[in-house]
């Protein structure tokens, strides 16, 4: 943190704490301060029990004593079925709680008497990053072509339930962001097969062979794509490519695998090496909207780097450093928005979908329904009671 | 018998460094790394590289192996990144869980299966036989989950006898040790049935077979012929022979008081080895799966030795030298 930098801020992220804390020697030592925090906040750490429950208590000596605890402390328990959740929730073992942003969780709170539902956008997206250097991906329109062939909104309403907790991906800003450039500036790539289709053949990608797959200078349009089983929403996407990418004669490989094995084999894994067609996942993403050394930054293409897909886009590359030097945050947002829209014409790395975020809360517990995406539940705890 | 025992540890150490040897190599050749779950845009390639160096140096597999077993000999499992703290912590943190759990649920399969074979046994195709089997056979074919779930949602959900989750009330932490006890036994009691439903069956179907086999035998033919009652036929003569096999049967299970139950673990959110070695696989947490796996190989091949050594206890034909 050398350089000037708007987006500096963003990087104090812990409050101030004595020396001995991150002065450390080795690995051992600064672990063992993670199991004796410090700190000046609302609260203090009481007790614990691995995988059991974290116990938090009101700090009496909170310097700003308008905004101390008016409640005894929070106690955090362990939960690990998401169907168990909420029964524990209607049971009044818990006073909140955070499920799954599914369409069967939202019925189940609003039919629950004596609780109720917060839910907000969040700020993060789930991609679908195409390996750019392969030559089935180089040209921009293949990969415009698969996303007019991927029925989006019918694998959101598949997979989440509703179109209410979960909006279409368009570009990688957040729709919370105020660097987001809005609906109407973007491409939302709406299902066409036959668009799909044209597009695919005006980009040299016929049936030479007549095998039903297209293929271009020998090289079939065969696409291996990466999944993880610990989420269900890859697999779900990937199901349904596989059926209307067929349609256009693209042939898709499913390769399952655990989330480790996907992040080794395309991020890890050395420029040359990253043996992926397409891979998806999911990112939170920080208030700032710098992308700098993130997956759409050229310069992580690297093994270790975030930037699997390869490509490199100088515009692009140039508006990341613009957005960094430029400290007036209206004149930031247009620089922004212009890559975001860059980035939605691109596609090296498509944005799926932006996610909501659901809190159970029980009628008896006042002061959390402001939570919000960037509004932690831990900001509002000096204003909880209970009844 | 002592020649015999003495002769059987010595074979041990042979085994588990073998066992070993082939679990360093397996984890190895696995993909992924350490640090590649770590997704945090201010980690740089550069620093993901030296963080990946210190927590498992690019050795050759066996140089690994050697360094780890020299270590451990002096009581040093290695360090648990995920958790910051020892390995041996962190399974000890877990395994009084799992052993609970465990022996319980095993108290409870031998209890109800092994007399339930009997029954099924001597009375052999009759509707009581029938029926246990068909019961027996919906415990082994009824997976965990929906068992457990359905539990929960039965007792706990909608008749609130027995808590939603967890292996004691977080209220009751400053409580004094029998109140904390009584909680977690009370906390245990509805994963233990769940863990020891399928169990039973098992115990069942190994009891009734080797009762059958025992009741067709000569000497309780002659038991009979010399006029015995019934009772003392089937208890005395019978079910002792018949039991050598379920001798054997519990040494094997043994390591499974510790290897521990992932679906039971993670439904009833209890903090058990089972789950922890999942975890330990999916975050590539190599020195924790190593711990892990060594403690099970070692409970495994005491567990064989100890189901050898009843066997000769129980049945006087059997002489080892």
């Amino acid at each position: 943190m050398v350089d000037p930098s708007p987006a500096n801020i963003q990087n104090f992220t812990y409050g101030i704490l004595e020396d001995e804390y991150y002065a450390h020697g080795s690995f051992e030592e600064l672990s063992s301060k993670n199991n004796a925090p410090m700190g000046a906040g609302k609260l203090v750490l009481e007790g614990w029990e691995p995988k059991q429950y974290v116990s938090l208590v009101a700090n009496n000596d909170y310097w700003d004593a308008a905004n101390k605890l008016k409640i005894e402390g929070v106690l955090f328990t362990n939960i690990e079925e998401d169907a168990l959740l909420l029964a524990a929730l209607q049971n009044g073992d818990i006073d909140f709680c955070q499920p799954q942003a599914k369409a069967e969780n939202v019925e189940q709170v609003e039919a629950m008497p004596g609780a109720h539902l917060v839910s907000y956008l969040a700020n993060g997206y789930t991609f679908m990053c195409f390996n750019t250097t392969r030559p089935t991906l180089e040209q921009k329109e293949v990969r415009q072509a698969l996303l007019y062939a991927l029925d989006r909104p019918s694998f959101l309403t598949a997979e989440y339930g509703s179109d209410q907790l979960v909006s279409l991906g368009m570009a990688p800003i957040s729709k919370t962001s105020w660097a987001y450039p809005g609906d109407d500036a973007l491409n939302r790539y709406d299902y066409d097969l036959e668009k799909a289709a044209q597009m695919l053949e005006d980009a040299g990608w016929t049936d030479t062979d007549g095998d039903g797959i297209r293929d271009k200078n020998g090289v079939p349009l065969e696409l291996n794509w990466l999944v993880y089983h610990e989420a269900t929403w890859p697999g779900t996407l990937s199901g349904m490519a596989y059926d209307s990418w067929g349609k256009i004669g693209v042939k898709l490989n499913i390769q399952q695998m655990d989330f480790n094995t996907v992040a080794a084999t395309t991020m890890d894994a050395a420029p040359g090496e990253k043996d992926f067609d397409i891979y998806t996942m999911g990112f939170s993403l920080s208030i700032d909207p710098d992308p700098t050394g993130g997956l759409f930054d050229a310069d992580a293409y690297s093994a270790g780097g975030y930037n699997a897909s390869g490509f490199r886009d100088e515009k692009s590359q140039e508006l990341m450093k613009a957005g960094l030097t430029e400290f007036d945050q209206d004149k930031r947002a247009e620089i922004y928005k212009e890559w975001a829209v860059l980035q939605n014409e691109l596609v090296p790395t498509a944005i799926v979908a932006y996610r909501s975020e659901i809190w159970a809360v029980s009628d008896r517990v006042h002061g959390l329904d402001d939570i919000g995406v960037y509004t932690d539940f831990t900001q509002l705890l000096q204003n909880v009671t209970l009844d | 018998m002592k020649n015999y025992i003495i002769r059987r540890l010595l074979q041990i150490i042979p085994v588990f460094l073998g066992i070993l040897f082939i679990l360093f190599f397996i984890i190895d050749k696995a993909p992924g790394s350490i640090t590649s779950n770590i997704m945090d845009p201010t980690m740089t390639p550069e620093l993901k590289a030296a963080l990946q160096e210190k927590l498992d140096p690019s050795l050759p597999f066996y140089v690994k192996f050697f360094n780890w077993l020299s270590e451990a000999m002096k009581g040093n499992f290695g360090y648990s990144f995920k958790h910051y703290r020892p390995v041996i912590d962190v399974i000890g943190d877990n395994i009084g869980c799992t052993f609970a759990l465990s022996l319980v649920a095993l108290i409870i399969a031998m209890l109800i299966g092994i007399p339930c074979g009997i029954i099924s046994a001597t009375k052999q195709y009759s509707l009581v036989d029938n029926g246990l089997t068909v019961l027996s056979l919906v415990g082994l074919a009824l997976p965990t989950f929906f068992f457990g779930l359905l539990l929960l949602k039965v007792l706990a959900v909608d008749m609130k006898l027995f808590p939603i989750f967890g292996l004691m009330n977080p209220l009751n932490a400053k409580a004094d040790f029998w109140t904390k006890l009584g909680d977690q036994a009370y906390h245990l009691v509805l994963p233990a049935i769940v863990l020891g439903f399928a169990e039973i069956a098992s115990f069942m179907r190994y009891t009734r077979s080797s009762m059958l086999e025992v009741i067709r035998s000569d000497y309780i033919r002659t038991a009979r012929a010399k006029g015995l009652s019934e009772k003392i036929v089937i208890y005395r003569h019978a079910f002792r022979n018949a039991m050598i096999p379920i001798v054997t049967l519990i040494g094997f299970r043994l390591p499974g008081l510790i290897s521990g139950a992932v679906m039971t673990e993670t439904i009833f959110s209890l903090p058990g080895v089972g789950k922890l070695s999942v975890e330990a696989v999916s975050t590539r947490n190599y020195p924790l799966l190593l711990g892990i796996n060594a403690m099970l190989t070692l409970a495994t091949l005491f567990g064989t030795l100890v189901a050898d050594i009843l066997y000769a206890a129980v049945d006087p034909r059997i002489k080892y030298h």
